[in-house]
């Protein structure tokens, strides 16, 4: 069990887009329980038109994959930590392979992630688990791939630099089918 | 409560599509209503050009107003991966809406590869390309390249050339299902 207070010195993500709100159980390079409550009042169901539809208050699935995404990132920077060492730079979501969408999450329901390492390269973590809402399975990620790349110069301006995502080991990349 | 909803929403009842026809002959590009009629993060698409019953692009200037874009990060502002899926999404919802039926819906079921080769950043353009194959049991695989016009290039450049004004950002391959969407309605 972890306070939000934790998970915000951790990852760099910020209001309204820190996804995570607690972390239930963590096995440092292993795995990891985290819970996400859906809210009605989150900037995802702004502006929307009066409808009597309720499944179009589904929780988008962008965000249900970064959710996700951030509970994957926590284990890792986490697990890094632990050992004494920090990685800077800025967090990139690199690419994914297999994430198959099962059921949908409403306002009043809690994500349940559970985020697997399966190993790290570098400044590279390869990524797999689920989602559930309610017990059921909500959503199963394949293979998730995080990297940590630095900020820097970028002709004149600051920016992660691409070249190097493309430098990540091609054995695990994840190219197009 | 929810659980109830979801097992009643599936699977989409008896949905026979016949193949997909155009029924705009519009080219020039179309906007998007800022009027969500679903819960998404932003508007990820500013405007879209159809090019055929399958093929359509869309554009998205990315601004630090964008919602969500404050926390992501505080001191450096990229638009989030998930983001530029969204955009993808978006630009599909906007095909369905103009080649099928105007009261289907469409449901991302999979991210089958999706990479990410490059950030794309404030004041850079989106430029999203998508095809799209309609596919047995009501699913829709969709095919989409995405590049970015970056905001510091010389406004001079040709858009035609886009070789040296534009990389890649992303390419991926999506699944979706098309639901009915007037059940409820």
């Amino acid at each position: 069990m972890s306070d939000h207070a934790h998970i915000r010195s951790v990852l760099p993500h910020r209001h309204p887009i820190l996804l995570v709100d607690q972390i239930e159980e963590i096995e440092h390079f292993d795995h990891i329980v985290t819970v996400k409550a859906v809210t009605g009042s989150e900037p995802c169901y702004a502006g929307m038109a009066e409808t009597t539809d309720p499944r179009r208050f589904a929780y988008p699935r962008s965000l249900m994959v970064e959710s996700f995404g951030q509970s994957g990132a926590l284990l890792w920077l986490e697990s890094i930590r632990r050992e004494g060492r920090e990685l800077t730079g800025s967090l990139i979501f690199a690419a994914a392979k297999n994430v198959t969408f099962h059921r949908a999450a409403y306002p009043g329901d809690t994500l349940r992630h559970v985020a697997h390492i399966e190993q790290i390269v570098g400044d590279n973590a390869f990524l797999r688990g689920q989602t559930l809402v309610d017990g059921e399975l909500a959503a199963d990620y394949g293979s998730v791939i995080a990297v940590v790349r630095q900020t820097e110069s970028l002709d004149g301006r600051q920016a992660p630099v691409a070249s190097q995502l493309a430098a990540i080991p091609r054995q695990h990349t994840m190219e197009e089918q | 409560m929810n659980g109830a909803l979801h097992k009643s929403m599936a699977p989409a009842a008896a949905l026979v599509l016949d193949e997909p026809v155009l029924t705009t002959s519009a080219t020039a590009p179309s906007p998007v209503p800022s009027t969500a009629h679903r819960a998404a993060p932003l508007k990820a698409i500013d405007e879209y050009r159809i090019l055929s019953a399958h093929e359509i692009t869309a554009e998205k200037l990315v601004r630090a107003d964008d919602p969500y874009l404050e926390g992501h990060y505080p001191d450096f502002t990229i638009y989030p991966g998930v983001f530029v899926i969204e955009s993808v999404t978006q630009t599909v919802h906007a095909l369905v809406e103009q080649t099928w039926e105007s009261r289907i819906e469409i449901e991302l079921t999979a991210i089958k590869s999706v990479r990410f080769t490059s950030p794309v950043l404030v004041g850079d353009t989106l430029r999203i390309r998508c095809l799209c194959t309609y596919v047995e049991d009501n699913r829709l695989t969709v095919k989409a390249d995405c590049h970015i016009d970056r905001n510091e290039l010389d406004p001079d450049l040709d858009d035609a050339g886009a070789g040296a004004a534009s990389d890649r950002a992303a390419r991926m391959t999506l699944e979706f299902r098309l639901v009915r969407a007037d059940a409820h309605e």
